[in-house]
């Protein structure tokens, strides 16, 4: 039984968050303000929905208290206008976000990609990797598109395995530089998104419509299979 | 971008200095001609009936006032001007700066210390009185920034929680097990779909408010344009279900420096109005091209176009979708324009600043 713990001051969109979690077969617990959420989370759930807009602190607190003790997925619920608090939690150790409203479908799509690679993440690493007609082998460092093999560049190469390697996760344009291009390269958000754009015209059918190479637009990336 | 601004930054500071440099011989001017305006009033009407004393009187109050209107330089001007002129026209012999009576040195000197203290403290004073007016004003307008940020920030989490939670709740009839009998989940998807739609409207209107009331500095940055095209299809996902959405970018557009977040709201209302407004099954353009400085993008459809005499006025939601747009491409510099292409169809433009992009850091060649 998966236990999925909500973070949440409004009672109707609680109520609904269990509605949907429920007839999914979670059980779940609810917190309405963030110290009883970091309370309840020394329970252990399997999966966090964090509001960040709790009257009585930031996500960033529970965040941080949170990861010292549990690898569990946190999925943050933003409103519009909060880029800056969730590039902050995500950069922090949350998972994924989903923007008000959302309906359940988004809702229920989003908790099993989490508890999926959950679960993935558990079993022994494949080392062969496939999205559409691209099949990426890590133990070969080759990559191939429907049969024909694809010449990347290292820091190509580079990126497209950190994406793989947190399929699924968004990664913000911080964490992405960090890992590829090393620490001093924080503010180059530019040469990111310039190597992302050439990855995707050498991988996607419609460069300008990806479906893998994800962008969340004032976040990051996200790799979808 | 820094290299093309100094030769700019450099000019105006120049022009600055020239504008400073002209104000201060006026204030000089002024204080020379009004110790000269009560030097003549004093001599044409004054001095057959009012004591030598009191003239001293009125030059030392032209020299308060020239400290207190023009400043601390003009006033030391006006005390050296007002005793000479005083020694000049009133003290034996006339139209002479000879002292024959050795107490007019006492007067002098009294007059030209007593002129100099009360102008240099009319001017310290009126410089303090003017900080403190500016201080105030600014920081009146902070605290009124900041009420206002504090009401727009409560006021969208005050629209937006209950909406959120309808959207929700209304989700969970549509999508309930046992379905619900087909009035019923008729009238759920209205809810969850009108509360969407809702919850759209607010959203760009409290966009709107945050964008023309208070000073919302934008998050620029250098990026590809496709980005930003395929991240607003992508997000508008079921409502382009009905059109083939195609993409036409120059090749060899440049990095453009925006708001990703911002500019992704522009095209994602372009587009939904032109996927709203237009038969199902017709496709709808993106275009982009360089047209001299600046970059020219535009989001045209195959319907009927819009109406020939509606000027400006729009039907409510599309004129409010359209009126973010157009104060987000004004924030970044840019203008915007709609129009019925000559292919037929609605057509609405806007135009982005190209400026000079940052170097890509490029890897060495892999050997």
């Amino acid at each position: 039984m998966t236990r999925v713990l909500i973070i949440e001051d409004d009672p109707q969109i609680r109520r609904f968050l269990r509605l949907a979690l429920e007839s999914e077969g979670c059980t779940v617990q609810e917190a309405g303000r963030l110290d009883v959420g970091l309370a309840a989370s020394r329970l252990g759930p399997d999966l966090v929905l964090l509001d960040l807009g709790l009257p009585d602190g930031d996500g960033l607190d529970f965040i941080g208290a949170f990861r010292a003790r549990s690898m569990a997925p946190v999925i943050i619920l933003s409103a519009r206008g909060q880029e800056q608090d969730k590039v902050a939690t995500l950069d922090a150790g949350a998972d994924d976000y989903l923007v008000k409203p959302f309906g359940m479908a988004e809702l229920l799509a989003r908790v099993r990609a989490q508890l999926r690679r959950r679960t993935a993440a558990g079993e022994a690493e494949e080392p062969v990797f496939r999205f559409g007609d691209v099949v990426v082998d890590l133990d070969r460092r080759s990559v191939s598109r429907a049969g024909d093999p694809v010449h990347l560049t290292p820091i190509e190469y580079h990126l497209l395995t950190f994406l793989i390697a947190h399929a699924g996760r968004v990664l913000t344009h911080r964490q992405i530089l960090r890992e590829v291009w090393g620490p001093g390269y924080g503010e180059s958000g530019h040469t990111l998104r310039v190597y992302v754009g050439r990855l995707r015209h050498k991988l996607e059918a419609d460069p300008a419509r990806p479906r893998h190479l994800v962008t969340e637009t004032g976040v990051g990336y996200r790799m979808e299979t | 971008m820094k290299t093309t601004n100094v030769p700019v930054v450099k000019r105006q500071a120049a022009g600055d200095r020239g504008e400073g440099m002209r104000s201060r011989v006026w204030h000089y001017a002024g204080a020379v001609l009004a110790c000269l305006f009560t030097a003549a009033i004093a001599k044409l009407l004054l001095v057959s009936w009012v004591d030598p004393a009191n003239i001293v009187m009125l030059f030392l109050l032209t020299v308060f006032l020239v400290a207190w209107l023009l400043g601390r330089g003009p006033a030391l001007l006006a005390a050296f001007l007002s005793v000479a002129l005083f020694d000049f026209f009133f003290i034996q012999p006339h139209f002479s700066f000879a002292v024959t009576d050795a107490q007019h040195l006492i007067t002098f000197a009294v007059m030209l210390a007593v002129a100099l203290i009360t102008g240099q403290l009319a001017a310290v004073a009126r410089e303090r009185l003017r900080y403190m007016e500016v201080a105030q004003e600014t920081r009146m307008l902070a605290e009124a920034e900041r009420l206002r940020h504090s009401i727009l920030s409560s006021l969208s989490h005050d629209l937006r929680t209950p909406l959120a939670a309808m959207v929700g709740l209304a989700d969970t009839l549509v999508l309930a097990h046992p379905p619900l009998p087909p009035p019923h989940d008729e009238t759920a998807r209205a809810l969850r779909d009108q509360a969407q739609s809702l919850a759209e409207m607010v959203n760009n209107l409290l966009e709107l408010a945050r964008l023309t009331q208070g000073r919302q500095p934008l998050n620029l940055e250098w990026q590809p344009l496709e980005e930003i095209v395929g991240a607003a299809i992508q997000r508008l996902g079921p409502v382009l279900k009905a059109h083939p959405v195609s993409v036409g970018l120059a090749p060899g557009l440049p990095l453009l420096e925006f708001d990703a977040v911002l500019l992704e709201r522009v095209l994602g209302n372009l587009l939904d109005n032109a996927a709203k407004h237009t038969p199902p099954g017709t496709p709808v353009f993106v275009e982009a091209r360089v047209h001299g400085d600046v970059a020219e993008v535009s989001v045209r459809d195959s319907g009927p176009g819009f109406p020939p005499d509606s000027g400006a006025d729009m039907p409510a939601p599309q004129g409010l979708g359209l009126s973010i747009c157009q104060a987000i491409v004004s924030a970044h510099g840019g203008k915007l324009w709609r129009e019925n292409g000559p292919e037929g169809g609605a057509r609405v433009s806007f135009t982005l600043p190209l400026g000079t992009p940052p170097a890509v850091g490029e890897e060495p060649e892999a050997a």
